[in-house]
C-alpha cells in the first residue's frame, strides 16, 4: 500500500488537507434525487462565507477568442470570481471553445488563457462576446482536458471528443455540439429531473450507484448558476451513454406495498423507506470523507485565495481555498484506462 | 343517431365525423352540435367543419330562422375556437364556403373579423396573399372591394370616405394603417410600406436580398417570377427559421395563463378580472376536491416556456377553487408565497399523496409536470398501495404543457392523465375530469358548459 499522506502537505504550501473530509467540512448531505441512471446527493452549507465570490453566470463574460485555442475571460462583477473548471461556450457561426482549467479572476479583471481547447473541429470564425450561458465539459472528457492543461494546441481535445461522440452513436468527429444537436430534449429533461434544492451549495453525482463527481460551490448563489450547466452538459451525457450501451438503471430500494393492512401501515412503510434511503446517503458520505488526498499542486495564488489541482484515489480535479478553507471543488472520476 | 358514443370518441381524440354525420347531428340537435367545439382534442379540421356548417345553415327548418339567442351562443363558441386553429385550416374552411357560394351577412362578418382583426395580419398577407384576396373579395363583393381600394388610396380622406371604410373594413381593425396597407397589397396597389414584411415582399421583387426574413415558400414564389436563376440554397439562407410552436404567440396570449405567466415574469399586478372571467365559464361542481400542486424547480421551465407550467397550475387552482363546493390544497416544493409561489425545490409527490388520502376527499387532482425525482416511481408505488387497500378515491394528474404536441412519455405518474395548455382556458380540463368521473353523463355535461356558470 502506497502512503502519500506527507506528499499533500508538502505541495499545498502549508494547507493541511489530508482527506476528502477536509474538503467537505461544513457541508451536510440532503435527500438524494434520482432519475434513470443518474442520482444527485445535494449538499448544504459551506466553510466559505456567503458572498465571497461573484456567481459565474452573472459575472463572467467571454470577451474574445483571439486565436484558436485562446480565450479571454472577463469578470464583470464587483467581487472576485472563480471560473468553473472546464467551462465552455457554444456559439453560432464561430468555433466553440472550452477551458482545461479553473481560474481565479479579480473583480473587473480580464485574463487570457492560451491553453484553452477548441471543441468544434471544422467551424471557422472566432467567438466574440458569447452568450453568457456557459457549459461544462461532459464528465468523460474532464480528466482528459485537465491532463492537457498548459499545452497550447487548439485541436488537442478533438480525438477525445470524437471518441465520446462514438459512445453516443454520434458522428465520429471533434464536434461537441453534436451532443446538443442530437440530444437537447434529453439533456433538458435531466435538468428538470435533477432539480436543485433551496439552499443547495454542492452535490455528489452518482451514475448507477457509483460516484462520478463531487462539486462544491462557495455559496447558494454560486451553485444556482453552476447547477444547470453541470447537470445538463457534464453529467446528463453519462445517462445517455448508459442508455446507448443498454445498461439497466440502478433502482435502489423501493416502496413495498404487498400485504398492506391500512393507511397507517403505508405511512409507516414510507417513513422507514425514507430513513433507509437517507442512511444509504450518509454511508456514501462517510466513505467519501475517508478518501485520502494523494497529491495537490498550487496553480494560482490571489490574495487569500488559492487554486490547486488535486488527485484523490479515483478522482481528479481542481479546488479553490479561501484562507485554507475549501470554497470551490470540482472532482471527476478518472476514465478507465 | 346515437350522439353519446360520437361525443365520447371525439372527446378522446380518436374520431372524425363523416359529412353525413355532421349534417345529421346539426339537423337533430344544433345546440349540442355547436357545443362540440368545446371538446378538448377536437381536431382542427372537425372544428372548422362545424363552424362552416353553423355559418352555412341559417335555418333550423325550412322557413324557421336560427333564434337570436342560439346564434349568439354559437358566436361565442366560434370566437373562442377560431384563434386557436391553424390559419391554413381556417382559410381552407372559409374558401370552401366561397366554393359553395355561402355569403350571408354572418359569414361575411366572420371572414372580415378573422382577417382584418388578426394580430398576425402582416405575416399572413405575405404568406397567404392569394387566399386572403379571394376571401376579402368574396366577403365584400366586387363593387365594395373596388370602392374600398379607390378610397384607401385617397391621401386626405373626408369624413364620408372614412365612414365608408370604417363600415366595411376598419371596424374590425386593430391597426388601421396596417389594414390599409394590407388591403392595397392584396390587390397589387401598394408600392411601398412602413411595415417591414410588406416592404420586404415588395422590394424583394427587385432585390431578393431585401426579402430576408420572409418565409421560404414566399421567397420561392417571388424568385419563381422575378429571380429565376437564384438557387434554393440561397433562398433557404434568406428565409426566416422561426418554427411556429403555438397558434397563439406569447405577445397576443390574452388567456388567464398568459396573464399569470406575465405576472411571474414581470412582477406587474395581475388583473383579478382575468380569474373572474375564466371562473364564469365553468359550471359549478358539487364535490370535495383536494389539489396536490407541484411547485418544484422544474415547474419554472426555460426560455419561451419559462413560468408556463406554474402559471397553468396556479391558474387551475384559483379558478377551480371558486367553482367547487369544497377544496383544499397541498404544495409540493415552491416558495412560501401561498398565492403564486416561486417554483423551487424537488418533486416528492408520494408523501403528499399519502397525507391527502387521509382527508378523504371525493377527488384528488395532482397538477404536476411529472418530473418526479424523490424517487422516480414512488407515486406509482403509493397509488398501487392505495388500490391494494381498496381506497376508491379517484386520482387524476393534469400535466401542464406549452403545446398540445408536448411529449409526456415518462411523465405520467398516474394511470389517468390529461394535458392542459391553458390557451383556451380550463374548461377542457374541467370537462375531461368530470367526463372521466361520470362517462355516462357526457352529453349533459357538455350542455352544462353552455350555461356558463349559472348553477351554484
Amino acid at each position: 500500500m502506497k502512503l502519500n499522506v506527507w506528499k499533500s502537505l508538502k505541495k499545498t504550501n502549508g494547507a493541511t488537507l489530508t482527506s476528502l473530509a477536509d474538503l467537505l467540512q461544513g457541508r451536510e448531505a440532503g435527500t438524494a434525487v434520482r432519475w434513470g441512471h443518474l442520482e444527485m446527493i445535494p449538499l448544504f452549507g459551506s466553510a466559505c462565507a456567503a458572498g465571497s465570490f461573484a456567481p459565474p453566470q452573472k459575472s463572467l463574460r467571454l470577451t474574445q477568442v483571439t486565436n484558436y485555442g485562446e480565450m479571454i475571460l472577463e469578470n464583470k462583477g464587483n467581487l472576485p470570481t472563480i471560473v468553473p473548471l472546464h467551462l465552455g461556450y457554444f456559439q453560432n457561426a464561430a468555433q466553440n471553445h472550452a477551458m482545461c482549467v479553473s481560474a481565479l479572476l479579480a473583480a473587473g479583471k480580464s485574463k487570457q488563457f492560451k491553453d484553452a481547447c477548441c471543441i468544434q473541429a471544422a467551424q471557422g470564425g472566432y467567438i466574440e462576446e458569447a452568450d453568457e450561458r456557459f457549459i461544462i465539459l461532459p464528465q468523460p472528457l474532464r480528466d482528459k482536458a485537465l491532463a492537457l492543461r498548459g499545452k497550447e494546441d487548439y485541436s488537442k481535445l478533438w480525438k477525445d471528443i470524437a471518441a465520446f461522440n462514438r459512445r453516443l452513436n454520434l458522428k465520429n468527429r471533434g464536434h461537441l455540439d453534436e451532443l446538443k444537436r442530437a440530444h437537447q430534449p434529453e439533456l433538458l429533461r435531466t435538468v428538470y429531473h435533477l432539480e436543485p434544492a433551496p439552499g443547495q451549495t454542492g452535490a455528489v453525482f452518482l451514475c448507477n450507484n457509483t460516484v462520478v463527481g463531487i462539486e462544491l460551490a462557495p455559496d447558494t448563489a454560486f451553485w444556482n448558476d453552476l447547477h444547470t450547466p453541470l447537470v445538463m452538459y457534464c453529467y446528463a451525457p453519462l445517462g445517455l451513454i448508459n442508455d446507448v450501451e443498454g445498461t439497466t438503471p440502478w433502482t435502489g430500494e423501493t416502496l413495498v406495498v404487498e400485504k398492506l393492512n391500512s393507511l397507517d401501515d403505508l405511512q409507516s412503510r414510507w417513513s422507514t423507506l425514507v430513513a433507509r434511503r437517507q442512511e444509504r446517503v450518509n454511508q456514501w458520505m462517510d466513505k467519501l470523507q475517508a478518501l485520502p488526498i494523494l497529491s495537490s499542486q498550487v496553480e494560482q495564488q490571489q490574495g487569500q485565495n488559492q487554486l490547486l489541482t488535486i488527485e484523490i484515489e479515483d478522482f481528479v480535479g481542481q479546488m479553490v481555498l479561501q484562507d485554507q478553507k475549501p470554497a470551490y471543488v470540482s472532482l471527476s472520476r478518472k476514465s478507465p484506462r | 343517431m346515437n350522439k353519446a358514443p360520437i361525443i365520447y370518441r371525439l372527446l378522446n381524440g380518436d374520431a372524425q365525423l363523416s359529412d353525413e354525420q355532421h349534417d345529421a347531428f346539426l339537423s337533430k340537435d344544433r345546440q349540442l352540435y355547436a357545443a362540440l367545439l368545446r371538446l378538448p382534442n377536437l381536431s382542427a379540421e372537425t372544428a372548422m367543419a362545424i363552424i362552416q356548417r353553423l355559418l352555412a345553415v341559417t335555418e333550423m327548418a325550412p322557413g324557421q330562422a336560427v333564434p337570436e339567442s342560439l346564434r349568439l351562443q354559437e358566436d361565442r363558441l366560434i370566437v373562442e375556437t377560431l384563434p386557436h386553429l391553424p390559419v391554413d385550416t381556417v382559410l381552407a374552411g372559409f374558401l370552401k364556403l366561397v366554393e359553395r357560394r355561402v355569403n350571408n351577412q354572418r359569414t361575411s362578418g366572420w371572414v372580415r373579423a378573422y382577417i382584418f382583426g388578426a394580430p398576425q395580419l402582416e405575416s399572413w398577407a405575405v404568406s397567404h396573399r392569394r387566399d386572403l384576396r379571394i376571401l376579402v373579395r368574396h366577403a365584400l363583393g366586387n363593387p365594395v372591394t373596388l370602392t374600398c381600394l379607390h378610397k384607401f388610396v385617397i391621401e386626405n380622406p373626408d369624413a364620408k370616405t372614412t365612414a365608408y371604410l370604417q363600415r366595411y373594413v376598419l371596424r374590425y381593425a386593430k391597426n388601421a394603417a396596417l389594414v390599409r396597407d394590407v388591403f392595397l397589397f392584396l390587390f397589387g396597389k401598394l408600392k411601398q410600406s412602413q411595415f417591414s414584411l410588406l416592404n420586404a415582399y415588395l422590394t424583394a421583387r427587385q432585390d431578393i436580398q431585401a426579402g430576408k426574413g420572409l418565409h421560404f415558400k414566399v421567397l420561392q414564389g417571388i424568385a419563381g417570377t422575378f429571380h429565376a436563376k437564384i438557387s434554393q440554397r440561397r433562398l433557404r439562407r434568406l428565409a426566416s427559421r422561426d418554427k411556429v410552436k403555438r397558434e397563439v404567440s406569447d405577445e397576443i396570449d390574452e388567456s388567464l395563463v398568459g396573464s399569470i405567466r406575465h405576472y411571474y415574469r414581470s412582477g406587474e399586478q395581475l388583473n383579478a378580472q382575468a380569474i373572474e372571467q375564466e371562473m364564469a365559464r365553468l359550471p359549478y361542481w358539487d364535490a370535495f376536491v383536494y389539489f396536490i400542486i407541484d411547485a418544484s424547480a422544474s415547474m419554472r421551465g426555460f426560455g419561451t416556456r419559462e413560468y408556463n407550467s406554474i402559471a397553468i397550475a396556479t391558474g387551475i387552482l384559483k379558478v377551480f377553487q371558486k367553482r367547487i363546493r369544497q377544496t383544499a390544497h397541498a404544495w409540493v416544493g415552491g416558495s412560501d408565497d401561498e398565492n403564486f409561489p416561486q417554483p423551487m425545490g424537488t418533486t416528492s409527490i408520494a408523501p403528499a399523496l399519502i397525507e391527502v388520502v387521509q382527508q378523504k376527499p371525493d377527488v384528488i387532482i395532482l397538477i404536476s409536470d411529472g418530473y418526479e425525482n424523490i424517487e422516480q416511481g414512488d407515486t406509482a408505488a403509493v397509488f398501487a398501495g392505495l388500490e391494494q387497500l381498496g381506497i376508491q378515491i379517484p386520482i387524476v394528474q393534469i400535466i401542464p404543457a406549452f403545446t398540445e404536441r408536448d411529449r409526456i412519455e415518462n411523465r405520467q405518474l398516474l394511470p389517468t392523465c390529461f394535458l392542459e395548455t391553458g390557451q383556451r382556458g380550463f374548461l377542457s380540463t374541467w370537462l375531461r375530469i368530470r367526463a372521466h368521473l361520470a362517462p355516462d353523463s357526457l352529453e349533459a355535461l357538455l350542455r352544462e358548459t353552455l350555461s356558463e356558470g349559472s348553477q351554484q
